[in-house]
């Protein structure tokens, strides 16, 4: 994609004229052969092609079957439970007893709690990262802070210790973990924030140890010069990083708003709790109630997420 | 002057931070509450202790004749995650490309000044994906099986609905980030409206979609396995089960193999971008 411009201009017409056309074949070969060939892109659109494949064998797109005409009266009973009993036979002034009865402070407090799950473990997935930047990344990291790259064997072995560790920090989804921690610490609130604080961690660690990397190094240098101590520079390095950590942590904390929600199905207190058990008591208007909460919360996150983000920017 | 914008920013972190606070004292989350009952000490010891030696065999015996050897069962399940995140991804790509158009303004209006229909056209657009992916893939998944049970096709469904979304945003934006003066240099030589807009626009902007869709595809094997947590046969169904039986060793295995999964596509699809978008 990038490689044809780079190797339109050799210096062909220089060539004598008697010159054996062969030379010119030859050349033009060795041009070929240096053309960047695409593999890994090949490769990615070979496997994704087999596994789509696959997916279609075991019938992952058998639309037929789920919207088949026998199926089409389940449908229909499933969207008309959709729609609350007041809504039904619309008689004056039940739009506002539903209302009433819905937009409750039961309510509010579930999606304040969900919220603060997730406010909650950005909290702790920034302090988190803010620790272990430093030890990540290369300029403070190695040898020397800002003045020797190299990584040094102790050195460089603790930086790339941390940076798997967040790795592996962030490897395994936020449900997955709640999963495991609900059944160790019980259904409270904590399972849900380690959960994603956890996860988050892992990304904000390492977006942040990349901004660190990506400061200019003339300031720390200079500071190093007169003698900055490895722990003062990874404390400067705070102040200056600020803007673009808040920027990432405010966009991480979109997701875990998300996740959040999510993670009441296995039983901690947010929406997804109260979706789980509508569903289960086959309360459908309900539960789409509680959904549309959810996605509310979504969207009010990310709104003032992208403010947050712009105005720092 | 150059003073004023820095400690607005001050201030709004300080806020942030009170914030964040407040969430903690309205959680009411005790110290306490960090350490496990005895229950879950006990759990967590036995669980720990298997992390070193990860089961290579079910650890029930007594197994029903026809279960599959746990190795190919352990394939199996590997392989319909992706199979699932593959497939729920083509399909958001279906959804989310055109919706993506849908939502840039140039797509109405050229490269003039957007008027009032094409910022009409586009708001909507963008209000739909909005919509889309405000409902976590997971709920889609649970509102599908609240309508008709397990299917495994409206669980790629579920998936494809929230990546739509997010797909459909990304491109919009990617699509008005790209530079005014391809598309009027198009118009400019007698090209289409939409020719323009689609060779002078959306052709330079494939290889960042491109980019942005091997990351989503990582996204979409977590999103997969977690699926399985709601009874889908991939990764997440193994954990689940193996964790509520106490095969705490099968749990490990099945756990390394899927940090295992997802490191290797995110070196993979790290290389990728690295390649593609320079």
């Amino acid at each position: 994609m990038t490689g044809e411009n780079k190797n339109q201009g050799p210096p062909q017409l220089e060539q004598p004229n008697q010159a054996p056309a062969t030379d010119l074949n030859r050349r033009l070969d060795e041009l070929r052969s240096e053309r960047p060939r695409p593999t890994l892109l090949i490769a990615s659109a070979v496997s994704f092609g087999a596994l789509l494949v696959l997916a279609a064998v075991s019938g992952l797109f058998s639309f037929g079957a789920a919207f088949a005409p026998e199926r089409r009266s389940r449908w229909v009973r499933f969207l008309e439970g959709l729609r609350p009993p007041e809504f039904r036979d619309p008689e004056p002034g039940a739009a506002g007893r539903w209302l009433a009865e819905h937009a409750t402070l039961e309510a509010l407090i579930t999606v304040g709690t969900t919220a603060a799950i997730a406010a909650a473990a950005i909290g702790l997935a920034v302090i988190a990262a803010a620790g272990l930047a430093p030890f990540a990344a290369r300029t403070l990291a190695h040898r020397d802070p800002h003045l020797d790259q190299r990584a040094g064997l102790m050195r460089g072995l603790l930086a790339s210790l941390v940076r798997w560790n967040f790795v592996l920090l962030r490897a395994l989804p936020e449900y997955v973990l709640a999963f495991m921690a609900v059944a160790i610490f019980g259904s409270g609130a904590w399972p849900a924030v380690l959960a994603l604080a956890i996860h988050n961690a892992g990304i904000l660690g390492r977006l942040q140890a990349e901004t660190i990397e990506n400061l200019p190094q003339g300031p720390g240098r200079a500071l190093r010069l007169g003698g900055a101590s490895r722990v003062q520079l990874a404390l400067v390095a705070l102040p200056r990083t600020r803007t673009r950590f808040a920027s990432f942590a405010f966009y991480r904390f979109e997701t875990c708003v998300r996740e959040a929600t999510v993670l009441g199905l296995l039983g901690i207190s947010s929406l997804g709790y109260r979706i789980e058990l509508e569903r289960t008591r086959r309360f459908h208007d309900e539960m789409l109630w509680w959904i549309a909460l959810g996605a509310l919360l979504v969207l009010g996150a990310e709104f003032t997420s992208r403010r947050v983000r712009s105005a720092l920017r | 002057m150059s003073e004023r914008p820095d400690r607005r920013g001050s201030r709004a972190l300080l806020l942030t931070a009170l914030l964040i606070a407040l969430a903690f004292w309205s959680l009411e989350l005790p110290w306490s509450g960090l350490k496990p009952n005895a229950g879950g000490l006990k759990l967590l010891a036995e669980f720990l202790s298997s992390a070193l030696h990860p089961a290579l065999d079910y650890q029930t015996t007594g197994l029903p004749a026809g279960t599959p050897p746990f190795a190919l069962a352990l394939v199996t399940s590997l392989l319909r995650t992706l199979a699932f995140a593959a497939a729920g991804l083509a399909l958001s790509l279906v959804l989310g490309l055109p919706l993506g158009l849908a939502c840039s303004e140039h797509l109405w209006s050229g490269s003039t000044h957007p008027g009032r229909a094409a910022r009409l056209g586009a708001g909507s657009a963008r209000l739909i994906a909005a919509l889309l992916r405000s409902v976590h893939e997971l709920l889609w998944a649970v509102l599908f099986l609240a309508a008709l049970g397990l299917v495994p096709a409206l669980s790629v469904l579920a998936i494809a609905m929230t990546y739509a979304g997010t797909l459909a945003k990304l491109f919009g934006e990617l699509l008005d980030e790209q530079t005014e003066q391809r598309e009027d240099a198009l118009q400019l030589l007698g090209a289409t409206r939409l020719g323009a807009f689609g060779f002078g626009r959306v052709i330079p902007a494939l290889p960042a979609l491109l980019a942005y869709t091997f990351y989503r595809f990582e996204c979409a094997v977590r999103s997969a396995a977690v699926l399985g947590f709601i009874g889908l046969p991939t990764l997440g169904l193994r954990v689940k089960l193996a964790f509520e039986n106490r095969h705490f060793e099968e749990v490990w295995t099945y756990l390394y193999v899927l940090v295992a999964l997802v490191v290797a596509l995110e070196l993979w699809s790290a290389r990728l971008r690295q390649r593609f978008v320079a």
